[in-house]
């Protein structure tokens, strides 16, 4: 019985020393999105003639995405053309859902293994230029000539001067209005209004039918909605000035902001956290969206044809989007849904180069891709997907409204996962009544404020 | 002759043991040692690494409001866990100890949830049993209960995660019923004689047999639970409004989503040392109620 006791306390001891060991590989075992999914594609070798193919040793490449079914099957499809274009170089595609992507990638980094050519949020992209993990496209052969040079220098250059991220689409924050709801409870989102007219169309659906609500938001979209917008319409500026490590938000203005959370959520006017939580960004699977109980949806134009498809009885529009009558800057952005970028220790930098270069400027590809990715990011893309009638017009018509507005992006530390962090705890904490605004107003200066004094 | 024998055996030994050795220093030791190095770090996982000494301990206990709160989270999983689990188990081994029909189809039921730990798959399943329009509440409206907002309430959704836990009692189930067929049977006997009814018979012959086992469980358990992670990080990711935000968790976003890695060792070394005092805490009880035979004096 002795043994017992000592096996116990050597088990015991060897339990407790797996945590503070908690290492890289295991995590990255089990952190990985369960539906992830990675297709090594079968170069097509027979259908290329060049006699180039005999020059080039044979290259194999990683491509990752996150995405639905139909962005998956439209990339896989550019994939298999590119490698009949280009008979020696293998792309594996390794996708699957945003959940969980950017914890994966950073696992990736930090082993050296990150795919070749990778798909970015536009939120944690700056991090991992300024970690220097980006590789400086502008000196590879990518040809750019088909984009707005303005739109290339505002999304991906990251003030340097140099590209070292792809813009994947034109993009921004988009209300999904269900028109004939809107309609019957007399509520138009097609003229402009203020933040405060919000709340008074939730207490009119309120009082139309208590079952019905005038916006899903999720927490993920939401707060950017909110705090993030009225920053930049309250300053003209994102919630942190990058370059001297200070906050341009004041406690009196984040408590305003927070103040008008608490009302939409003692108001009704937005469907309740503790609904919205089990669900995710993934509201097309919500069953009152697809029973047509929403007034309107607060996401970004690149979901709003995936969120028209959940419940296709009804018709659509894209709304106006709210703006202070006394702002600075209409705050709404017309930039990107996401970037694409090469891996900076990529073995193959060239071959990868030769990839984008084939998914942005060949034609085949543009059609074959369409709007997956919301509107595409070049004139020519966007020529061909309308021509080609896969430019969904209720896609169009968001980022026709976003373009409306002369916002300036607020990519940076005011994006980075830290911060954001700080600001859905934030966010939650008053939707759900746990603390007021102005509680949290200081909460939010003061946590900000520790985080840029490590920076 | 001999001697050079014995020492090839000895060699041999090596060779067998060289596979767990091996697992041992890379995925144990090694991380163990650089884990505590890191904690003196602000290593950030992309290369750059400076040391700050106690900075990050420093900064732990005196400016993170989370960390306190997921303490508290974790002591509370805990607690609501680990009794929770060892009652369960222990009253479904009594029963199967009892039956003598199917008892070996019955172990492997109740047994299977254990096998699948803590799995990404059952996490989502459980995710899905309790949305909000999940079969739980479906069930629950068959009945005309209204709905409970089993992974959005704060209130509700530690015990939601806690019921996953709760639910794969089996490994210790097994434990228990192995340890309930090694009491011998004339104890019994001679209480009978003696007089004894069956709940005194359990408190006074069952129990104290069984206490060395059930010391070991409760250790393991609570290690376990101080360890949790991937309920929360799958099922409601620390929410709604850091109900379920334990420490495995705030761990891995400190390292893997803020990019502080040397921060995240840091934490991780203190929740070593608060599962190291919780455990010799338990081990100083065990004087008091843990029986074993041969200390009959």
């Amino acid at each position: 019985m002795k043994l017992k006791k000592i096996m116990a306390v050597i088990l015991a001891a060897s339990m407790m020393m797996s945590l503070a060991a908690c290492s890289n590989s295991t995590d990255s075992a089990e952190k990985a999105p369960s539906n992830d999914t990675t297709v090594t594609k079968a170069p097509d070798a027979g259908t290329n003639t060049s006699d180039a193919e005999e020059a080039h040793d044979p290259v194999s490449l990683r491509f990752s995405w996150w995405g639905g079914d139909a962005r998956h099957e439209a990339t896989l499809a550019v994939i298999d053309l590119f490698e009949k274009e280009y008979p020696w170089i293998t792309i594996e595609a390794e996708y699957g859902a945003q959940d969980g992507y950017n914890d994966k990638l950073m696992t990736q980094f930090a082993s050296g293994t990150a795919p070749d050519i990778i798909q970015l949020e536009t939120g944690a992209a700056p991090e991992y230029y300024a970690q220097e993990q980006l590789l400086d496209l502008s000196s590879t052969s990518i040809d750019f000539s088909n984009f707005d040079p303005t739109f290339l220098e505002n999304n991906g250059q990251f003030g340097s001067g140099s590209q070292y991220a792809i813009p994947m689409g034109k993009a921004g924050t988009a209300i999904v209005v269900n028109k004939d709801l809107a309609d019957k409870i007399g509520i138009d989102f097609t003229k402009p209004y203020d933040w405060n007219q919000l709340i008074e169309w939730g207490k009119q659906v309120q009082a139309y039918d208590p079952s019905l609500y005038l916006i899903s938001g999720n927490e993920t979209y939401m707060m950017p909605f909110i705090l993030r917008a009225m920053a930049r319409q309250m300053n003209g500026l994102p919630i942190i000035n990058d370059a001297d490590n200070t906050l341009n938000m004041t406690e009196e203005q984040f408590t305003q902001a927070l103040e008008f959370i608490k009302q939409l959520y003692e108001n009704n006017v937005a469907v309740p956290l503790s609904y919205m939580a089990t669900y995710g960004v993934n509201n097309q699977d919500d069953p009152n969206w697809i029973a047509g109980k929403y007034v309107a949806y607060v996401g970004y134009t690149s979901s709003a044809d995936v969120m028209q498809a959940a419940n296709p009885n009804a018709n659509y529009i894209a709304g106006n989007l709210p703006v202070f009558a006394d702002r600075k800057s209409d705050g709404w952005v017309n930039d990107c849904p996401q970037y694409v970028g090469i891996y900076a220790k990529s073995k193959n930098p060239e071959e990868a180069a030769l990839f984008l270069d084939f998914f942005f400027n060949n034609e085949e590809a543009m059609k074959t891709l369409g709007t997956v990715r919301s509107v595409p990011p070049t004139e020519k893309a966007q020529k061909i997907t309308l021509e080609s009638g896969k430019l969904n017009p209720l896609t169009k018509m968001a980022v026709d409204v976003s373009m409306q507005y002369n916002g300036k992006s607020d990519s940076g530390k005011t994006t980075s996962a830290e911060v954001s962090a700080i600001l859905c705890t934030a966010y939650e904490n008053v939707a759900f009544g746990e603390k007021t605004p102005a509680e949290e107003a200081k909460e939010i200066v003061s946590l900000i404020n520790d985080y840029l004094a490590a920076q | 002759m001999k001697s050079s024998k014995i020492a090839k055996r000895g060699q041999k030994a090596y060779i067998y043991i060289l596979p767990w050795l091996i697992g041992l220093l890379v995925l144990q030791l090694y991380p163990f040692i650089a884990s505590f190095i890191y904690s003196f770090t602000n290593y950030n996982a992309f290369g750059k690494m400076n040391f700050i000494g106690l900075d990050n301990y420093i900064k732990l206990f005196t400016k993170d409001r989370e960390f306190y709160k997921s303490i508290g989270v974790t002591l509370k999983y805990t607690l609501l866990t680990v009794p929770g689990k060892i009652i369960l188990s222990l009253a479904v081994a009594v029963m199967l100890n009892k039956a003598r029909k199917g008892i070996g189809i019955m172990r492997t039921i109740f047994y299977l949830p254990s096998l699948f730990g803590g799995s990404i798959a059952i996490a989502l399943l459980w995710k899905l049993l309790f949305m909000d329009s999940g079969l739980i509440n479906s069930i629950l409206n068959f009945f005309r209960i209204s709905s409970i907002s089993w992974l959005g309430d704060p209130k509700v959704s530690l015990v939601t995660l806690s019921s996953l836990e709760i639910w794969q009692f089996g490994s210790s189930m097994v434990m228990f019923l192995a340890a309930l067929k090694q009491v011998p049977q004339s104890l019994y006997e001679a209480a009978g004689i003696d007089g004894a009814n069956r709940a005194q018979a359990f408190f006074r012959i069952t129990f104290p047999q069984i206490t060395p086992i059930l010391f070991f469980t409760i250790i393991m358990q609570t290690i376990n639970a101080l360890q949790n992670f991937t309920s929360a990080f799958v099922i409601t990711k620390g929410g709604p409004v850091k109900s379920t935000y334990m420490l495995g968790l705030k761990l891995y976003n400190d390292g893997f989503a803020y990019y502080k890695m040397g921060y995240a060792s840091a934490s991780s070394w203190i929740i070593f040392m608060l599962i190291l005092v919780i455990t010799l805490i338990l081990f100083g009880t065990q004087r008091y109620w843990v029986f074993y035979e041969d200390e009959v004096k």
